[in-house]
């Protein structure tokens, strides 16, 4: 099975999810996918070596033929949406079989487990290879469309976290693709939540890994890099436009004391998965 | 680009082996109920049947209205949930459209399921793995330690042995510094 993680970045030369995996065990073909117009691109290089490549995209082209939801490209192109779309096509170039999508701020990876009635974790040293073996083959064999690494924040919880974590059907992140099941990014912002559940709508499988954490940098106020910026060069209405004009039916704009947010609903979002054991060969 | 996996994980049916670790795996299908629910309860169209009333009333072409007409079955709200109740209790006829609709995710010889349990084992397999290996690096680590701690102590015993030595040897020079430095008698003048 081909496999390979592309890595999108922009701007953020030291690209630390590179040493995160590698520390980890990952031994397979990286590729940091970069923008023609990241001026640090030269700076990547320090990365290079016979595993580890760089690919650059024409960004221009992308902003031209993709579907941003908006008419204007407001959030100063600084979106991951174009990345993730060159990497499904540097994806279907080299004929992978399935392919993993990663932000350039991971820090590592533990595995997470229930013993004695509490939620366990230990770091992942070495096999992380066959970690994704099992994820790619999963996708292959069962026909699903995408799958991720459960993060940081999602196991806060307890236990019980990890069978919570498996109902998710939005995967994001870190994500794995099946490159046989065509996809398409949609949306300046909210792209994974957005081009998940349409996908979804039509009848493609996704869900989220509980196994394994994805460590992230800890988010806090005036934290640089990444979307950052791109959110918060929009009014929190800008913001959340997307989400309401692509999911009317399923998503509701839901305020707090201190934030504007969306809900989406998950029994309004997705069709359940039901075994074929209901399903009726002969007409009574 | 490298073949990094194998493809020699053949699809195993794994629901009739060991379920060990059967309370960490939930099966990602939905169980429908037995009872069929009432077919309006499958979707909600108030917001559809304003803007359905509104394009009608309107004066735009009746191309643009056929358009908006389509638009506006955006809002119309499924509650998936129970369509999945329905469809397990419809007849054959009526579930091959929802299927051909994708109103629900048919898991066709539980192969999502059974593969999920599967991978579960495995990915346990690998976490036992990782926690042996974490359990000696950490007996390493310990015994490194405590050997360290041993040597440091040893360092600490050797200074203090030498400082005594060193002690010991400064006062016995001083002591014979002193009696050399003590006038001599004369033996002369004792007679």
């Amino acid at each position: 099975m081909k496999f390979a993680i592309f890595i999108c970045s922009h701007g953020r030369p030291e690209c630390i999810t590179v040493k995160a995996l590698r520390d980890a065990g990952y031994t397979g073909d990286i590729f940091i996918v970069l923008d023609d117009e990241d001026e640090t691109h030269f700076e990547y290089n320090v990365h290079e070596n016979e595993n580890t490549h760089i690919l650059t995209f024409d960004k221009e082209w992308y902003v031209q033929h993709m579907d941003i939801g908006v008419s204007t490209v407001r959030a100063k192109r600084k979106v991951i949406l174009y990345a993730k779309q060159a990497c499904e096509d540097f994806a279907n170039a080299n004929d992978l079989d399935v392919f993993g999508i990663a932000d350039d701020d991971f820090l590592g990876f533990r595995y997470r487990y229930e013993e004695d009635g509490r939620l366990k974790s230990v770091t992942v040293s070495e096999n992380l290879d066959e970690v994704f073996n099992c994820y790619a083959q999963f996708l292959v064999h069962n026909w699903l469309c995408m799958t991720s690494v459960a993060t940081n924040q999602m196991f806060m919880g307890g236990a019980l976290t990890p069978e919570k974590i498996s109902e998710f059907r939005v995967p994001y992140s870190f994500v794995f693709r099946n490159t046989h099941i065509p996809f398409e990014w949609k949306s300046e912002l909210f792209e994974d939540v957005i081009s998940a559940t349409l996908k979804t709508q039509q009848g493609f499988f996704m869900m989220q890994m509980p196994f394994m954490q994805l460590n992230l940098k800890p988010l806090y106020a005036g934290a640089n890099g990444g979307m950052t910026d791109a959110y918060q060069s929009v009014d929190f209405i800008k913001k959340l436009f997307p989400v309401v004009q692509y999911l009317p039916s399923c998503t509701k704009i839901a305020t707090t004391a201190s934030s504007v947010s969306y809900r989406l609903i998950r029994d309004n979002a997705f069709p359940k998965l039901l075994s074929e054991k209901h399903k009726k060969y002969v007409e009574k | 680009m490298n073949q990094l996996f194998d493809d020699d994980t053949a699809k195993v049916n794994p629901m009739g082996g060991d379920r060990k670790y059967s309370r960490a795996v939930r099966v990602p299908q939905y169980e429908p109920s037995t009872d069929k629910p009432d077919i309006h309860s499958l979707y909600n169209v108030e917001k559809y049947n304003r803007l359905v009333a509104r394009i009608k009333k309107s004066s735009v072409s009746e191309e643009e209205k056929k358009f908006l007409l389509f638009a506006a079955s955006r809002h119309i709200v499924f509650t998936y949930s129970r369509i999945a109740d329905y469809y397990a209790n419809s007849e054959k006829e009526m579930q091959e459209l929802m299927e051909e609709s994708a109103l629900v995710i048919l898991d066709m010889d539980d192969a999502i399921a059974n593969g999920y349990v599967a991978l579960s084992e495995k990915m346990q397999q690998l976490i036992d793995e990782e926690k042996e290996r974490d359990a000696k690096a950490r007996e390493a680590d310990k015994i490194m330690r405590e050997q360290m701690a041993l040597a440091e102590q040893k360092e600490r015993e050797a200074k203090e042995a030498k400082k005594v030595a060193n002690k010991k040897k400064k006062k016995k020079e001083e002591e014979l510094e002193n009696f050399m430095a003590e006038p001599e008698v004369d033996d002369e003048q004792n007679d």
